[in-house]
């Protein structure tokens, strides 16, 4: 016996010594299969009756063109002269009709189809038999397939909630009809230009669907259509389906409307992948239930479950599990490192004030602000950093009720309110009390500020659909909007105060008036504190900026829309700051003493938001060529 | 092994329609192009006797001997048009070769002693060692084995082109992309065959589009006819899914 490998891309096992090369021998096969519509396609293109052919047939139709081909045949545009309206021709592909019986069951499959009536089905008009084709005269759908709908766009939640609760309703009449449709896949939901859904080619499957006879083997029945669809009883006993396959393939489609992808061999649930309510989960896991005794027994069983998600008061976001420990310990850690950062930056800036006589004293406070605000920074920014990569903070801090994150944040703004009353009440003009008061404020003003961006966050992120889809076409949903300008303002706000401890280092390096900076102890130490200030503040700011907007995919995706999103304004408004900084420049004599810091600070600003706009201008128009 | 049929040209006759076309007809390409098929396929029948519960000897001895009665007495003339694909008709066929066997005295010399075909029973048996005793009957296992098969001959196949062409590093480099579109880093595979990111991707496409060609060529030799591709290929994917 040997060793069998489980495939990571399709999750069936298989044995790598037995397989060429090792490979999953499903997936080398599957990328020798073509795409099924490109292969429908070759197949419809060697066939496809010329028009001219079939206008003697269909004397009452006005030929508008060859709409749609596939496995099944070819469908036409035509317009119905007696009708007055337009209709869709379908021909079976000739291949389908070797066999002297199909003539039959042709005419049986065509009467059930006719007898059903509903607004979500295609209506059937006419059908029969006319120069060897065997055709179907169809009601006429004006819109797309799913699959163009899922290629083309995003499809949200709440778009294929109501998709599937329509192909519910459709299903669970003609199942009631006793009509079972075998096929369904993307490409048979058709979806008009009002958005209504309407199924297509019902029970062809069956038709078209032959025996193999005395040689039948297990497993060995021929598949129509993708097999991915497939229900397993529909591969391992063919002749015993019924409409619980349907339901199968409605799971199979679900899935892939929320998440984008199928849900081959072992698959996480869809809210694993994606930001969508964890009830949905049960409804797609039990649809695609191998056993179909285990799956719903009904169509309308699933519209009632997805009717009660959709119409329950408010969205339910997937962060009712409570955080773990580790998460809460690094929570807390990044509390600290803040507080330390604060703490130093108020130390160092009273040092300035009341010590800015005494050098030594003075250098001291400094050494020890500078110590703590290293630390406190790194250990902030480590806690955030692997907080932001821990699961379950994602999803609460996405989430919209009272959570932990808020519990922290809470304590958080005491901390800060306590201090500052503290140093309101003890002596004034002490060099502890203004250590106080200052880190107490700004412990303070960061609690204010978060509480304010996690309310963003969590209106933002509650519920949206965060499918991480680079290649998607259209992001035109993402609209413009105070979060993301928010977002990304602090995060220019930290550019801005980088880029001016870039400044004065420069200033430092550069000779003024004639004479160049002497690089004594005391001039090094007079620089280092505006640069660790500007650096203290402006760091965390960007970094902050940063995970706060890598926290939601949507925030991000927002970064490659073609459309203008909140970037978009902050980008212009530090542009137009950095121009406005620029002329104040050359208008204020007042300045030119610290011209070198001011100019070096509006040409980075500016130089960074037009490498900026480009780079955002350039990946939007390349999307847009390759659209 | 003959020229690869082009899968573009759509009415270029397969071996196995060849047989099917020649119906009772025996003639010496219709015999050739048989042969070379079972040749090419006895795998998954031995794996099937095997796990029908006979031991190696046995099996080696039944295999052999289906082949001889199967070229002896122009069984596959009985293969029609609607009668299905080449693997089917040859499980079909072992299954009836199998049950008239069981009536008769085992001790019986089968083919005359004669080798039809020179089968390599050790590589089979190892394969057959390896065969998991799981879950699978008997017609499951030869299914899977003979998708397994096919995909090995398709993959020579193209292992061959390449060889041919003085490229048989870069099929080696990048045979694994074939499996793992697009999640194998392209720049580390440069590095492997000195060459740029850009030229790696467009080598991998060019790979799965000959993989494409290859497996399709290799499956059209055992159906009916160019239509009937598709299909079975579906029906191969199905066997491996289980």
């Amino acid at each position: 016996m040997t060793e069998r490998r489980t495939c990571r891309r399709c999750g069936t096992s298989f044995e790598p010594t037995q397989s060429p090369h090792g490979m999953c021998p499903q997936c080398l096969l599957a990328a020798g299969m073509r795409e099924p519509e490109e292969v429908a396609a070759r197949k419809a293109v060697e066939r496809a009756p010329a028009v001219e052919e079939l206008v003697p047939l269909f004397p009452e139709l006005d030929f508008e063109g060859l709409v749609g081909q596939g496995g099944m045949g070819f469908v036409f545009r035509a317009r119905h002269r007696e009708l007055g309206r337009t209709v869709a021709l379908k021909l079976l592909a000739r291949e389908h009709a070797v066999e002297p019986s199909f003539a039959e069951r042709f005419r049986r499959e065509a009467r059930t189809l006719a007898r059903l009536s509903h607004p979500g089905i295609v209506a059937i008009f006419d059908s029969g038999e006319r120069g060897g084709w065997f055709y179907l005269l169809m009601e006429f759908v004006e819109g797309a397939n799913l699959r163009h709908l899922m290629k083309s766009a995003r499809v949200e939640p709440a778009q294929a909630l109501s998709i599937v609760g329509q192909v519910c309703a459709a299903l669970q009449y003609s199942h009631d009809q006793g009509v079972v449709h075998r096929d369904i896949k993307p490409e048979n939901v058709l979806i008009d230009v009002a958005g209504h859904v309407k199924i297509a080619d019902f029970g062809l499957a069956r038709l078209v669907d032959r025996d193999l006879g005395a040689f039948a083997l297990t497993g060995s029945h021929q598949v129509m259509g993708t097999p991915h669809y497939m229900a397993p009883e529909q591969w391992e006993k063919p002749q015993s389906v019924d409409h619980r396959a349907d339901i199968y393939a409605l799971g199979v489609v679900f899935y892939e409307l929320l998440t984008g992808e199928m849900p081959l061999g072992r698959f996480d649930a869809p809210s694993k992948r994606v930001q969508v309510d964890v009830r949905l989960d049960e409804v797609v896991l039990k649809a695609l239930e191998k056993q179909p005794e285990r799956r719903y027994q009904q169509a309308s069983e699933v519209q009632s479950d997805l009717d009660s998600i959709a119409s329950s008061a408010g969205p339910v976001p997937n962060d009712e599990e409570p955080p773990t420990v580790a998460s809460i310990t690094w929570a807390v850690m990044e509390g600290f490192g803040l507080l330390m950062a604060f703490t130093a930056i108020a130390l160092a800036k009273v040092a300035d004030l009341h010590f800015h006589d005494q050098t030594p004293t003075r250098n001291a406070y400094w050494g020890a602000a500078l110590g703590l605000g290293i630390g406190g920074a790194l250990l902030a920014f480590t806690s955030h950093h692997t907080l932001g990569r821990r699961a379950d903070f994602r999803r609460a801090s996405r989430g919209r009720g009272f959570m932990w994150t808020d519990g922290a944040l809470a304590l958080f703004g005491a901390v800060g309110a306590i201090g500052l009353i503290c140093a309101l009440l003890s002596k004034p003009n002490h060099p502890a009390t203004e250590t106080v008061w200052l880190a107490s404020a700004l412990t303070l003003v960061y609690a204010v500020a978060a509480w304010i961006l996690r309310q963003f966050t969590s209106r933002r992120g509650a519920r949206v659909d965060v499918r991480p889809r680079a290649s998607s076409a259209s992001d035109s949903h993402v609209h413009s909007n105070g979060a993301l300008f928010l977002f990304g303002f602090v995060h220019f706000i930290g550019v801005h105060f980088v880029i001016s401890a870039a400044g004065v280092v420069v200033s430092a390096l550069v000779p003024s008036n004639g004479a160049r900076l002497r690089l004594t102890p005391d001039n090094v130490s007079a620089l280092l504190w505006p640069i660790g200030l500007e650096l203290l503040m402006g760091l965390p700011c960007m970094v902050a900026a940063w995970h706060v907007l890598r926290l939601s995919s949507r925030t991000a995706s927002a970064w490659t829309s073609p459309t203008p999103t909140g970037f978009d304004g902050a980008l212009g408004v530090f542009a137009l700051a950095s121009a406005g900084f620029a002329i104040a420049l050359v208008q204020l004599p007042a300045w030119s003493d610290q011209w070198w810091i001011y100019a070096t600070h509006c040409a980075l600003g500016l130089a960074l938001s037009l490498w900026f706009a480009r780079r955002r201008w350039t990946s939007r128009t390349q999307r847009a060529v390759a659209a | 092994m003959t020229d690869s049929t082009n899968p573009r040209a759509g009415f270029a006759p397969t071996r196995w329609s060849l047989v099917l076309a020649a119906g009772k007809h025996d003639d010496e390409r219709t015999r050739a192009a048989l042969s070379e098929l079972c040749a090419a396929y006895w795998v998954p029948l031995y794996v099937y006797v095997r796990r029908r519960g006979h031991d190696a000897h046995a099996a080696e001895d039944l295999t052999q001997g289906f082949f001889a009665r199967l070229f002896e007495r122009n069984d596959f003339a009985a293969a029609d048009r609607n009668r299905g694909r080449f693997r089917t008709f040859l499980l079909a066929a072992l299954q009836h070769y199998l049950a008239d066997e069981r009536d008769r005295e085992r001790a019986l010399k089968r083919g005359g002693g004669v080798s039809t075909l020179s089968l390599d029973f050790e590589r089979a048996d190892s394969q057959w060692n390896l065969e998991p005793a799981t879950d699978a009957t008997p017609e499951r296992a030869y299914e899977r084995r003979f998708a397994n098969e096919l995909l090995a001959r398709a993959l020579a196949r193209v292992e061959r082109d390449y060889r041919e062409r003085g490229e048989a590093k870069a099929f080696e480099v990048l045979v694994l992309t074939l499996t793992a579109p697009g999640e194998l880093p392209y720049r580390e595979l440069a590095e492997r065959l000195a060459t740029t990111a850009g030229a790696v991707k467009v080598a991998a496409h060019r790979l799965r589009e000959r993989w494409r060609e290859a497996l399709r060529d290799e499956v059209a030799a055992i159906v009916g006819s160019q239509s009937e591709v598709d299909d079975e290929l579906a029906a191969l994917f199905a066997a491996l899914a289980s």
